[in-house]
């Protein structure tokens, strides 16, 4: 009888547990929504965490994204080649960095990066009873840890999107005209031929609430961690796994909302 | 340290902010401060024209479109254009909106209208102003070509016509078809040789008949001159009317004669007696001349005997000259007394 329940109690209990940890996010986002009065506790905490999402992923958001500029101009080339006139290598790259790779893949390596540093951190607190310390102390660890991280994370990710953007349309640009029969005047016009300012304003709409979505699952499962180093590493991990997960369910629905 | 976090954190945000801004306007074709100039452009309609399209003239880059507004009675469309302020637009210009290329994008061409007489571009009245917020420059003529769709369409529909067309010569024109025109064309060709054949003796023949022709129709012609000397004359004599008076004579004759007819027909009786009564006086008339010519009686001697006639002539004398002497003197012969 037990084994004939078990796989259903197997889904019950993720059901709850799903449930559950939508619960303590709302929780914990009406918490950090709260504890913006609190300016002096996350204040000087802001411009630390700014740096550590934001400039410290320029990197390799700028690495991503020039590979991905060097792939699309070549694909696009491979693509296009005698059928299409090639100017529109440029269009192609400039259209899908704005509009998808640039936030998306972005998204996507903050979220390894930047999440799983969240969660593991303040996973490790929680573990380490340091939060709870904060309590003792009288200082509301949520405007002490999740309010600067997840402004942080809503400010500095379109910048470091915007700059993954540029990069990888110069990167489009420089193989268009290093490795491919295109001149930089058609490459331009290609860039030109269907570019709407509306495209810049959507990819930072979209990366707002992935800085968002990073950070604030981040910061939920690391305070929410359970157990010890153990309990660290699968809230590390569920962080990452869920944040990417979420990017791409909002990817779609911006498409959706804004594009249609 | 942290000084030099923040310095970092505010690059970063700089960086991507101007990176945002400065790429917009860039791909937005903006002219970065360069002075420019507003045109403005009246059209029926714009076609897949939209803001931030590119502005050439002499195939070269000069503006955007920087605005497009339907007139507020709906019968035009206003499209501003802002364009480098350097670029001398020729006087009679005017704008065309087309495909930039045949992947969608549009563009505003300024032409002089001189090179494109069939487009119907709109007069414009005189003294029309420009309006709306870019109300700076001049306002021109516009005229946008059709959109690709309606041309693609149009040529669908040949191309269907074509297929079509093609399906039903295919059907027609399979290899029994093209065996009977090959044996078509050997008889032609045959065909061809003998009427070659013909024609050739039919022109020597025509060529006689075309003398005879020649001969026959002189011949008419002096044929013809006569015939008209005939009528004229013909119509000489109707004129003199001498025809009329002969044939009122007949028609006099022929009453005549019709009396007489009747006059015969009233006395066909009697006409048995008449001709026994004229028998016997032709009898005696026979008799008398015999008596005549026998010289018996008065008659007959004076026809054989020539003194009687000699006679007869001298008493006539005499009483001729009787007669004058009595006109003369009729006292001599004539005495009235009443007393």
């Amino acid at each position: 009888m037990s084994s004939f329940l078990a796989p259903i109690r197997m889904v019950g209990r993720g059901a709850l547990q799903a449930l559950t940890a939508v619960g303590r996010a709302g929780y914990l986002g009406t918490d950090a929504v709260r504890a913006l009065r609190k300016v002096d506790l996350w204040g000087p905490h802001l411009v630390p965490q700014m740096s550590r999402i934001g400039v410290e992923s320029v990197p390799i958001a700028l690495f991503i994204s020039m590979f991905t500029g060097v792939v699309l101009a070549l694909q696009a080339s491979y693509t296009l080649t005698g059928q299409v006139p090639l100017y529109f290598v440029g269009a192609l790259v400039g259209k899908t960095m704005i509009l998808e790779l640039g936030p998306v893949l972005t998204g996507l390596a903050l979220s390894g990066r930047v999440g799983a540093n969240i969660a593991a951190e303040i996973g490790t607190m929680r573990v380490t009873e340091q939060i709870d310390a904060l309590e003792t102390l009288a200082y509301d660890p949520v405007a002490y840890l999740v309010t600067p991280r997840v402004l942080a994370g809503a400010i500095m990710f379109p910048m470091v999107v915007i700059l993954s953007i540029a990069i990888g349309i110069a990167a489009g640009w420089g193989t268009s005209m290093a490795l491919l029969d295109i001149t930089s005047t058609e490459f331009i016009k290609g860039l030109r031929l269907f570019f709407d300012p509306w495209d810049i304003q959507f990819a930072a709409i979209k990366s707002i609430t992935f800085g968002v979505t990073v950070t604030a699952v981040g910061c939920s499962f690391g305070f929410h961690t359970r157990g010890g180093a153990e309990g660290v590493g699968q809230a590390t991990t569920r962080a990452v796994v869920i944040s990417s997960m979420i990017i791409l369910v909002l990817d779609a629905f911006w498409a959706a909302v804004l594009l249609s | 340290m942290r000084e030099g976090r923040e310095l970092l954190v505010g690059f970063v945000i700089i960086a991507a902010v101007t990176a945002a801004v400065v790429g917009t306007l860039w791909l937005q074709g903006s002219n970065f401060g360069r002075p420019t100039t507003t045109v403005q452009t009246l059209l029926a309609s714009v076609g897949q024209l939209t803001q931030g399209n590119a502005v050439t003239y002499r195939g070269v880059r000069i503006g955007t479109v920087e605005a497009i507004e339907v007139e507020p009675g709906g019968a035009s469309v206003r499209v501003s254009l802002l364009l480098q302020e350097n670029v001398g637009l020729p006087d009679d210009a005017a704008v065309v909106l087309g495909p930039e290329s045949l992947f969608g994008a549009w563009q505003a061409e300024i032409v002089s209208r001189q090179n494109y007489p069939r487009y119907p571009f709109p007069e414009l009245p005189a003294g029309t102003l420009p309006t709306g917020p870019h109300a700076v420059g001049p306002v021109i003529p516009g005229y946008a070509l059709p959109e690709l769709s309606r041309l693609t369409a149009s040529a669908e529909e040949i191309s269907l016509n074509v297929a079509e067309l093609s399906e039903r010569f295919e059907v027609a024109f399979n290899q029994e078809t093209a065996d009977n025109l090959t044996s078509a064309i050997t008889n032609l060709e045959a065909i061809t040789q003998e009427v070659r054949a013909l024609v050739q003796t039919q022109s020597e023949v025509a060529g006689a008949i075309i003398a005879n022709a020649d001969s026959t129709l002189i011949e008419i012609v002096s044929a013809a001159r006569a015939a008209r000397n005939t009528f004229t004359r013909v119509d000489g004599l109707f004129e003199d009317t001498e025809i009329d008076s002969i044939v009122a004579n007949i028609s006099a004759v022929t009453a005549d004669l019709a009396l007489i007819t009747e006059g015969l027909s009233g006395e066909d009786e009697g006409l048995a007696a008449t001709l026994e009564r004229a028998d016997s006086a032709f009898t005696r008339v026979d008799r008398i001349a015999a008596r005549i010519e026998s010289g018996e009686g008065s008659l007959g001697r004076l026809l054989a005997d020539s003194t009687l006639a000699v006679r007869a002539e001298e008493v006539l004398l005499q009483l001729d000259l009787l007669l004058q002497d009595v006109r003369e003197n009729p006292r001599r012969y004539v005495r009235l007394s009443i007393f």
